[in-house]
């Protein structure tokens, strides 16, 4: 049983770990497009950059001074110069305070704004992709990119500029302690290599010592997530204890995995000091000799001694960046990939706002299909007419959503072409053609909000208006038995409420646009025959004056429409009223007669 | 993730309360007596090994410089300073080492004992709980508190032992060299800690509402992602891009707070510790012209506030990790602690099969506060080889009916009998044991279909699972499927339509061997045909057992023995189906809903 749950964990920890560790090496395409992004920032960045020199200088004198101020000052017995060097060592201070500030506020600000800057643009693209995309993608990897991605991007940025921080630091370093004293100087560089040496070598495994615990954390959040989700099924079923016992056994697992990595995380510790206990003894060995030899004077061994840890920091610190950096490349992968897919449906050149007084719909020889060579619909051609109610039915797979989906133009059709009051919907923008019709989604959406707000969603409409719209559809009553009527807050995907209620809200919505052609997609699909009554007979009052397209699956819902198109895998085999349909004894009379009470019944 | 005690229902309040908390989880690690000791060993290894390095290289130098004037070429007394700076270094990366490794240990040790303990009470914890709080809220509890509490054990505790160790050992080392430079040097600890501090908890602040906005932005963006339809047929995508950025700013503009707090008190730091610094040269520099102390005296000094400045900008993350143990122990606390209302402790009988259960005049409500019942004076009766039916429009109470008889719920008024013993005095696992309880959302775990299945029993062998799977009239499907039974469903497998759910769901019942079935709304997503076929399959099976159909379609529970017609949680009717067409009422108005042809003839 162990290695069965070994077996499935494994998938999950893969999947969290190709995640983690998606490492790409350097990538000049990513880098130079993330550049751009600093554009608008240019000047900020120009200070920020400049503040983090003046504030290496800031760090690097101070021990110079030091040496300076032993030197010449106190060896020499000048009190004078001394005080001297002390107001210049306060100088020093201000300016590494100042410095200081501007280099991190600036620098993590321009972080933040760039990190807006590309979320918003993510997210506007979002909105632009046609619906063809969305189906595609799954949320939570989009949901990733937007907020998880972009974050590491961001820590691109400040590893980025901070590097060049560290990087300067080791020059400028360097470059002092040979001009104090060469030898010494040597000394030190001869132990670098080694100390990268320890830190190349310690890294990788370190690190995925650390992906490990950490996988094997999100499995232990993982389970526990499942469980509580479950927990009516657990006890319903006693499996109380299985599931302890199972649960048990991840975290185990974690705390073995922690461990571990808590090994490497700690192991760094003695040889990082040894080494750095090495060069402070070189330094005293070296220097005692070359001090009392009188070629060095006291104060360089100082100096070289207060500089051991700031040459030891900068390398900590860029082999920390360089994994950083790794990561953010693998995220601007992603991100720019998200940028990079094309607009498939945009307005033509020329567009106008489409016009609709009568609410005809027209489709012409509509050829259409989602993946090449599938052909979702062949050869449509069907005229619906001014204030008249249309029925869609068919089975599943035959057309019908398709068909209400392309009068919105979510998708573009591959040829033929459909006229709303004979204006082909190539040729109008898209922005108007949502303004002009509403449509009831078979799955009810809720936004977190008011019912208020759920109601009117993007619509400018008084309270008045609202209430109005939902006393229409037949909602009114339950929302007045909410705590707070109209100013009750949804919870999450309306948890709160009825999936029946949410749907007559999502109808009210509709109603609110107040568009001469009203759409119902499958919107009764998961409604009880109650509630189904209550939005037929609104239905009723909301389609008197407009021209409605219902698609149902329950034979029910369409029987009294003007008009029943029959669809079977994306042609039409019938087209008349109930009465008439029933006489032609097609597929729809069959249905009828067997009493079947929707299409889905059929097989 | 949002952080809400605000919805907490119980709350401990107090300063008292407080550091109860800290001395709790103190409590808890002291029981890993041998980790403790270990860690304790570390610190103090740790501080006493790094107080020697400045009082070393202070004595290196002024060696060097002596000899200068001696003009010895004695060097042996530089190389024994070079080996023991070496060798000190040596075990103060060992003790770093100790200390590191056994704090994390002990940390993952409580956080591991505690996500063990966390999770059995939830396992435990009532319907009427887990109805309460939220999911999501009971995660951030698990996951981010828990968090909480380990870096309170790893930066808290030992670290607090370490960093107040090597102030005063550092500042009386100070004192002792020289107590002029010892009092400019405390000069810096005070400014620099509270500062540390006090932008440590105003980061804190900004940092949990930023959590905040981000869970807004995580919605919006969630919403806007699930509701892509709604978007597009309202045209609503630059209302959405108005509304994303809205939050967006928010989150922006106080994460841009929160740099300027933090950039404030970090340069302020580096600061006052370069500002000591010059005096400690200016003041001891002097001295060493007046002969009062050396070179090696000054450099000692230089080298220990050096080495004092990174604890004291620690104190400012100690001072955090405080007052983070404390929210989140209070979060979690309030968990473990909670009991479950319904006890199963003390003596209760104990059945080993149900042969009738019986309503009497059963009330119930799930909240205190609601003005009406939710099921309301119910009495009826189920017993071996009859089916009884449920229906009644949503929100009769149907499901709640359901979900009384394995005492998920514990009713209001009245009583339910099993076999004429009040429920109340029965031993609650074995009597869930023989109920098979199909409900109405099915939940299917993140595993093989195998496993959900033999849920109640993953060492059931694969035949009793095939079986099953046949009478729930899902066979056929996972036998097409490349690996069967070994197919993984939920989030990292296949998904599976609401029909195959429910089918899963029924088999899992079936397995399960009960006495009583009861299918609430199982069959809700099966076409009438499939829905026919598995019913017809479990008659054999239902010959012997109690049953209890609860649906919406008539044609589900047309068959019943007897029919129960509920409204607004009163049985309003009940008969046979012929009875109940007859005669007007909600059973013939659903009937001729759900039957249009029909409509025309009545």
């Amino acid at each position: 049983m162990a290695t069965e749950i070994k077996k499935q964990d494994r998938k999950i920890i893969n999947a969290i770990e190709e995640d983690l560790e998606q490492l790409s090496s350097y990538d000049g395409a990513v880098a130079s497009r993330f550049i751009k992004y600093i554009r608008p920032y240019k000047r900020k960045a120009i200070i920020g950059i400049i503040s983090v020199i003046l504030f290496t200088i800031a760090v690097l004198s101070v021990p110079l001074m030091v040496k300076f101020t032993i030197d010449n000052a106190i060896t020499d017995n000048n009190g004078t110069l001394l005080d001297m060097l002390f107001i210049g060592l306060v100088g020093f201070s201000i300016m590494h305070l100042l410095s200081n500030y501007v280099q991190q506020r600036v620098i993590r600000e321009i972080g933040e704004n760039i990190l807006f800057d590309i979320r918003s643009q993510m997210f506007s693209h979002l909105q632009r992709l046609s619906m063809s995309v969305a189906d595609r993608s799954k949320y939570g990897s989009i949901m990733s990119r937007v907020l998880g991605d972009v974050g590491a991007l961001q820590e691109l940025f400040q590893a980025g500029v901070f590097a060049i921080g560290d990087m300067l630091t080791l020059l400028v370093i360097t470059i002092i302690i040979f001009s104090l004293d060469w030898t010494m100087a040597l000394g030190i560089l001869m132990i670098m290599p080694v100390f990268l040496g320890i830190r190349i070598f310690w890294l990788p495994k370190a690190r995925k010592a650390f992906l490990k615990a950490r996988a094997s954390s999100s499995v232990v959040s993982g389970v526990l997530n499942e469980h509580v989700n479950g927990v009516k099924v657990t006890q319903n079923m006693i499996r109380e204890d299985i599931n302890q016992g199972r649960f048990d056994e991840r975290v185990k697992e974690n705390f073995e995995d922690m461990n571990d990595a808590a090994k490497y995380g700690s192991g760094i510790h003695p040889p990082v000091e040894f080494l750095v206990g090495l060069t402070m003894s070189l330094i005293v060995v070296l220097g005692g000799y070359l001090v009392s030899g009188g070629s060095v004077e006291i104060g360089v061994m100082i100096a070289f001694l207060l500089y051991v840890q700031r040459f030891f920091d900068p390398i900590r610190a860029l082999t920390m960046h360089y994994s950083v950096l790794q990561r953010a490349m693998a995220s601007g992968h992603r991100i720019f990939e998200l940028l990079d897919i094309k607009i498939d449906i945009e307005d033509s050149k020329g567009a106008k706002d489409i016009i609709v007084e009568k609410g005809s719909i027209e489709f012409k020889d509509v050829n259409f299909e989602y993946n090449y060579n599938e052909p979702v619909l062949k050869n449509l051609n069907f005229k619906i007419n001014e204030n008249e109610t249309v029925g869609l039915v068919g089975p599943t797979g035959s057309g019908k959503t398709t068909i209400a989906s392309l009068i919105h133009r979510f998708y573009e059709i591959k040829n033929g072409s459909i006229l709303i009051d004979d204006q082909d919907l190539h040729e109008v923008t898209q922005s108007s053609l949502s303004e002009n019709i509403s449509m009831v989604l078979q799955d009810p959406i809720i936004f977190s909000g008011t019912v208020e707000d759920n109601i009117k969603y993007k619509a400018i409409a008084t309270r008045e208006e609202v209430i109005e719209a939902s006393k229409v559809v037949g909602s009114h009553d339950f929302i007045m038995t909410l705590p707070k009527g109209y100013d009750t807050i949804l919870e999450e995907s309306g948890a709160n409420i009825s999936i029946g209620q949410r749907q007559l809200l999502s109808f009210a919505r509709a109603l609110l646009l107040n568009s001469k052609i009203f759409i119902l997609d499958e919107a009764t699909s998961y409604i009880d025959s109650y509630t189904e009554r209550q939005i037929q007979k609104a239905l009723d009052e909301v389609l008197k004056n407009r021209t409605g397209i219902i698609i149902a699956h329950r034979l029910s819902t369409i029987k009294n429409a003007d008009k029943i198109v029959v669809l079977d895998k994306g042609e039409i085999q019938e087209i008349g009223s109930h009465n008439e349909l029933l006489k032609n004894k097609g597929l729809y009379w069959k249905l009828w007669n067997n009493n079947e009470s929707s299409f889905d019944d059929l097989n | 993730m949002d952080i809400k005690l605000k919805e907490s229902p119980l709350h401990l309040s107090g300063h008292l309360g407080e550091v109860t908390i800290l001395v709790r989880i103190i409590k808890m690690c002291l029981f890993y007596r041998r980790l403790i000791i270990l860690g304790f060993i570390g610190v103090f290894g740790l501080v006493s090994s790094q107080l020697w390095l400045p009082y070393l290289l202070g004595t290196s130098v002024d060696t060097a410089y002596e000899k200068i004037n001696s003009g010895s070429k004695d060097f042996s007394s530089l190389w024994i300073l070079a080996i023991s700076i070496i060798s000190v270094s040596i075990l103060r990366g060992i003790f770093a080492f100790i200390l590191q490794f056994n704090g994390e240990k002990i940390a993952n040790r409580i956080s591991s004992d505690l996500r063990s303990k966390f999770h059995k009470k939830l396992q435990s914890q009532t319907y009427k709980y887990h109805d309460r709080i939220h999911t999501g809220n009971l995660m951030s509890r698990g996951i981010m508190d828990i968090e909480g509490v380990k870096v309170f054990v790893t930066t808290g505790l030992f670290r607090t032992f370490e960093i107040t160790s090597l102030m005063l050992a550092g500042s009386y080392l100070l004192f002792r060299t020289d107590w002029q430079i010892g009092a400019i040097a405390f000069g810096f600890i005070l400014p620099v800690a509270s500062i540390a501090t006090i932008s440590r908890l105003r980061l804190r602040k900004i940092w949990y509402r930023i959590q905040r906005e981000f869970s807004v932005l995580n919605t919006n963006l969630q919403e806007n992602l699930i509701g892509v339809k709604v978007v597009r047929a309202f045209g609503g995508e630059n209302y959405e891009i108005k509304k994303f950025n809205s939050s967006h700013h928010e989150v922006t503009n106080d994460t841009i707070k929160g740099v300027k707090v933090d950039a404030t008190g970090t340069s302020l730091m580096g600061f006052f510790f370069l500002f000591i610094w010059a005096l400690v040269i200016w003041v001891g520099g002097h001295k060493v012209i007046d002969g009062n102390m050396t070179i090696g005296d000054l450099t000692q000094c230089l080298i220990y506030l050096g080495m004092l400045q990174r604890p004291v900008r620690i104190v400012g993350l100690m001072v955090n990790s405080y007052a983070r143990a404390i929210t989140c122990g209070l979060r979690l606390f309030e968990i473990l602690d909670s009991r479950p209302r319904i006890s199963t402790k003390s003596k209760k009988k104990e059945i080993s099969i149900i042969k009738k259960v019986t309503f009497n005049n059963v009330s119930f409500k799930y909240y205190k506060k609601s003005r009406t019942n939710d099921v309301d004076g119910i009495n009826f009766e189920l017993s071996p080889g009859r089916i009884v039916g449920l229906i009644g429009p949503p929100g009769s109470g149907k499901s709640t009916i359901s979900n009384l008889i394995p005492r998920f719920y514990d009713v209001l008024e009245g009583d339910i009998l099993i076999n004429k013993t009040s429920l109340k005095k029965i031993s609650l696992k074995p009597l869930r044991s023989r109920i098979g309880l199909v409900s109405q959302h099915t939940f299917l775990f993140n595993s093989t279909l195998r496993e959900n299945i033999a849920y109640s029993n993953p060492g059931l062998n694969i035949e009793k699972v095939i079986e099953a799977a046949k009478i729930a009239d899902i066979h056929e499907f996972i036998d097409s499927l490349p690996q069967k039974y070994e197919t993984m469903v939920g989030e990292f497998g296949v998904s599976l339509s609401g029909g195959q759910k429910q089918r899963i769901a029924i088999a899992r019942n079936i397995l399960k061997d009960p006495d009583l079935f009861i299918f609430d709304d199982s069959f809700s997503a099966l076409d009438t045909g499939t829905d026919k076929a598995i019913r017809e399959k479990l008659i054999p099976l239902q010959r012997e057992k109690a049953t209890l159909i609860i649906s919406q379609r008539i044609s589900t529970i047309s068959h019943c023995d007897e029919i129960l017609v509920m409204d607004k949680g009163r049985i309003v009717d009940r008969g046979k189906h012929l009875d109940l067409i007859s005669k007007d009422g909600i059973y013939k108005t659903i009937f001729e809903l759900q039957n249009p042809k029909l409509q025309q003839v009545y």
